[in-house]
């Protein structure tokens, strides 16, 4: 009994530095700590909302002609967006941070999903960083999301299965190429290339600077996507090699994930 | 596939919680002027099968849970003649249950008078499963009836279908022996009005679940879960690779992945709606409901359980064959269709193997025993 209590503490007080520490782990100690944290600190409510940007302008679903262009010099519209966020983090300076376990499925044709609001609270305390995972990481894309299922936001078995990280959908001219379809989707990167063929773990953790922010009451920031920057940054992309289909494309799925990072900015409000 | 049994269990305790919800119902209290009093109904528990945990729990609306005595009600409404004009058909008229609630064949079932009806009838089936989505909540091939009682109130006064005004239909009901009494037990006053009548035809609709086929086995398979009965051929599973890959069908980014293991849909739809180019001029579509110009020509999305009751196929029945749905997806896309979906704009080529494993394939989603269930026959 006495070892019995003695093995209690210390998972109590594991179970606290879990929470500040292990962040870019998803994992159900997170949620235990969460109690911990409960009595030992105010906590408060996130409202997170989603932007979508075209370099500077806000992005025009659905229109007739092609108003953007990539760095590739190819002009094209957007007909589907919708992506994966979850995990999102509050790092401190000391190195510790604070996971909120959830997700968002963001659809830029369905403004109620550009509103984020987690039941998880946030504790208190002046952070320097905020930020979260595109996509899933490997132990939430095997689990069971009943309402991603219904959405057929599933991917395929044959892919290594999980679920999308992001459709993002429209036509695209280049020269001598005139309405061309793109569908650039990602989710995990199949490697048939090797034998075994492997099945890469393929969300990326956006770090967006600027992103400091002290947490005193109920709070809001705003994370924004620029679709340029999938197409560009390291890898310019071309969508005359990568339109549809490429998610059965291995190079395609992991210049996604090397372009993804500077996809991302926050502001905080 | 790693199968979480966290999550289920999460979802059953919601579940549960839910269920205990349906107690808090509206009951209607028998009037002064009625001469019997009636108990509350029994609340009904919908039995799912077990890999649906892979979903949202059925929408129930708080203002018509559903009971024993509205269901039974409900399924005697659903086969009673008297709902049109001359008493010559019901619901099941166009909606049999030995077709998965389609009928014979036909491209446009003959309503009251003989006239056909101007689309070709949907199979019913997980309809208390269709709540998400861009449009939740929304019936017909263009979305236009805004809950499932709304629904209801549709065929009974269309002049094609059943040509009857719904006064009519309570005064007829009213003076039948056996009504009065169904009423009071389900709703608690012999009172009869539409308002009663498209809840019992809802409630009935919503036991309507299908999730018994070789294919459905074949995912509960993948999740470690019992099954009676045969799993998939060798060639219906090279069927569902063509099925799900990008290079070939890509149908699962519509018709869902149904055997995705923890990431399924076993519905074989999100229930969206979609321009998925068969012509060039396309029908309204979800315009008519929206009034949107970019919806039209947007049908609802099909699932694919249960084809092989349901020819001819497309909201006009246009196709005999799942031969020919096959190959117009292949050959016969209309690319220039207005408010096309992206997903048709990209090529796809099948050898005439492929073809026929696909088809092989479309045919095991079939749930016998759906249609063969004592529960939904008179
Ligand atoms: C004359 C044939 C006919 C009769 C009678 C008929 N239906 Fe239908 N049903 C149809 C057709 C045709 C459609 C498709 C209508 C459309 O999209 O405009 C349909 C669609 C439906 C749908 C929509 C299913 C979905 O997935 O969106 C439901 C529910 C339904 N009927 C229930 C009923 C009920 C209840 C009755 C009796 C009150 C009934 N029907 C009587 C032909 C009929
Ligand atoms: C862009 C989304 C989309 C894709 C991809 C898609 N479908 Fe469909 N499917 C639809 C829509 C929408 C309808 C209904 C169209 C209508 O009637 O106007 C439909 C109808 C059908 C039907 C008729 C069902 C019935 O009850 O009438 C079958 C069968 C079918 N699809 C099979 C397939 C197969 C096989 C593939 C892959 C080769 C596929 N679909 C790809 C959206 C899609």
């Amino acid at each position: 009994m006495k070892n019995f209590r003695k093995l209690l503490s210390l998972a109590v007080l594991s179970a606290f530095i879990i929470s500040f520490s292990a962040c870019e782990d998803d994992d159900d100690d997170v949620r235990v700590e969460t109690r911990i944290v409960e009595k030992e600190v105010k906590k408060y409510n996130a409202t997170i909302k989603f932007n979508h940007l075209v370099g500077s302008d806000t992005l025009q679903m659905n229109t007739t002609d092609k108003p953007y262009q990539n760095a590739n010099n190819q002009s094209f519209n957007v007909s589907r967006l919708r992506y994966l966020i979850s995990d999102i983090s509050f790092h401190k300076a000391d190195g510790s941070c604070f996971t909120i376990d959830g997700y968002q499925l963001v659809d830029a044709t369905q403004p109620s999903t550009f509103t984020y609001a987690p039941d998880t609270q946030v504790p208190e305390g002046e952070y320097t960083s905020i930020r979260f995972k595109f996509g899933f990481d490997r132990i939430d894309n095997q689990s069971i999301y009943a309402d991603l299922n219904a959405a057929n936001w599933g991917w395929p078995g044959m892919l290594g299965g999980g679920y999308h990280y992001m459709q993002l959908e429209g036509m695209y001219d280049s020269s001598g190429v005139k309405d061309k379809f793109f569908a650039t989707h990602m989710g995990t990167a199949r490697n048939n290339t090797v034998t075994p063929t492997t099945f890469e773990d393929n969300h990326f953790v956006a770090n967006p600077e600027n992103s400091a922010i002290t947490i005193d009451g109920d709070f809001s920031f705003e994370i924004n996507m620029d679709i340029l920057q999938w197409y560009e940054n390291p890898y310019t992309w071309d969508f005359n090699v990568y339109n549809a289909p490429i998610m059965p494309v291995y190079d395609a799925q992991r210049k996604l994930n090397l372009n993804g990072p500077t996809v991302f900015s926050v502001s905080i409000n | 596939m790693r199968f979480n049994w966290k999550h289920i269990l999460i979802i059953i305790v919601f579940l549960a919680a839910c269920r205990e919800d349906d107690n808090s119902d509206i009951i209607t209290k028998p009037k002064p002027s009625d001469t019997t009093t009636f108990g509350d109904p029994t609340p009904f528990n919908l039995v799912l099968p077990a890999h649906f945990i892979l979903i949202p729990p059925p929408f129930i609306p708080d203002s018509n849970p559903l009971t024993v005595e509205g269901i039974a009600l409900g399924k005697k409404l659903f086969f009673e003649r008297k709902l049109s004009k001359n008493n010559s058909v019901s619901c099941a008229s166009c909606h049999h249950p030995e077709q998965s609630f389609n009928d014979f064949g036909l491209a446009f079932s003959p309503g009251f008078n003989g006239q056909p009806s101007r689309k070709n009838a949907m199979p019913l089936f997980n309809l208390a499963f269709n709540s998400l989505g861009s449009h939740p909540n929304t019936f017909n091939w263009d979305g236009v009836a805004a809950s499932l009682e709304k629904q209801a109130l549709l065929p009974v006064k269309d002049p094609i279908e059943m040509g009857e005004d719904w006064r009519n239909v309570a005064i007829k009901l009213s003076q039948d022996p056996q009504y009065p009494m169904m009423f009071g037990r389900a709703f608690g006053s012999i009172d009869i009005d539409s308002t009663k009548i498209i809840k019992a035809l809802a409630q009935f609709q919503r036991t309507l679940i299908s999730g018994e086929s070789r294919a459905d086995n074949e995912l509960k398979s993948q999740l470690n879960l019992p099954y009676t009965g045969q799993r998939l051929t060798a060639q219906e599973l090279r069927g569902y690779q063509i099925y799900i890959d990008e290079f070939k069908g890509d149908c699962s980014h519509c018709h869902g992945l149904g055997l995705g293991g923890s990431q399924a849909n076993p519905l074989w739809t999100d229930f969206g709606y979609r321009n998925n180019g068969l012509d060039a001029n396309p029908d309204s579509g979800l315009a008519a409901a929206t009034k949107n110009p970019s919806d039209l020509g947007k049908f609802k999305t099909p699932s694919l359980r249960n084809l092989v009751f349901t020819a001819p196929y497309m909201h006009d029945g246009r196709f005999n064959t799942l031969e020919q749905v096959v190959d117009f997806y292949i050959d016969s896309i209309q690319t220039n269709s207005p408010n096309i979906d992206g997903f048709m704009l990209k090529p796809r080529v099948l050898n005439s193997q492929e073809r026929t494993d696909l088809v092989a394939f479309l045919k095991s989603i079939t749930d016998s025993s759906f249609v063969n269930n004592p529960a939904f026959r008179p």
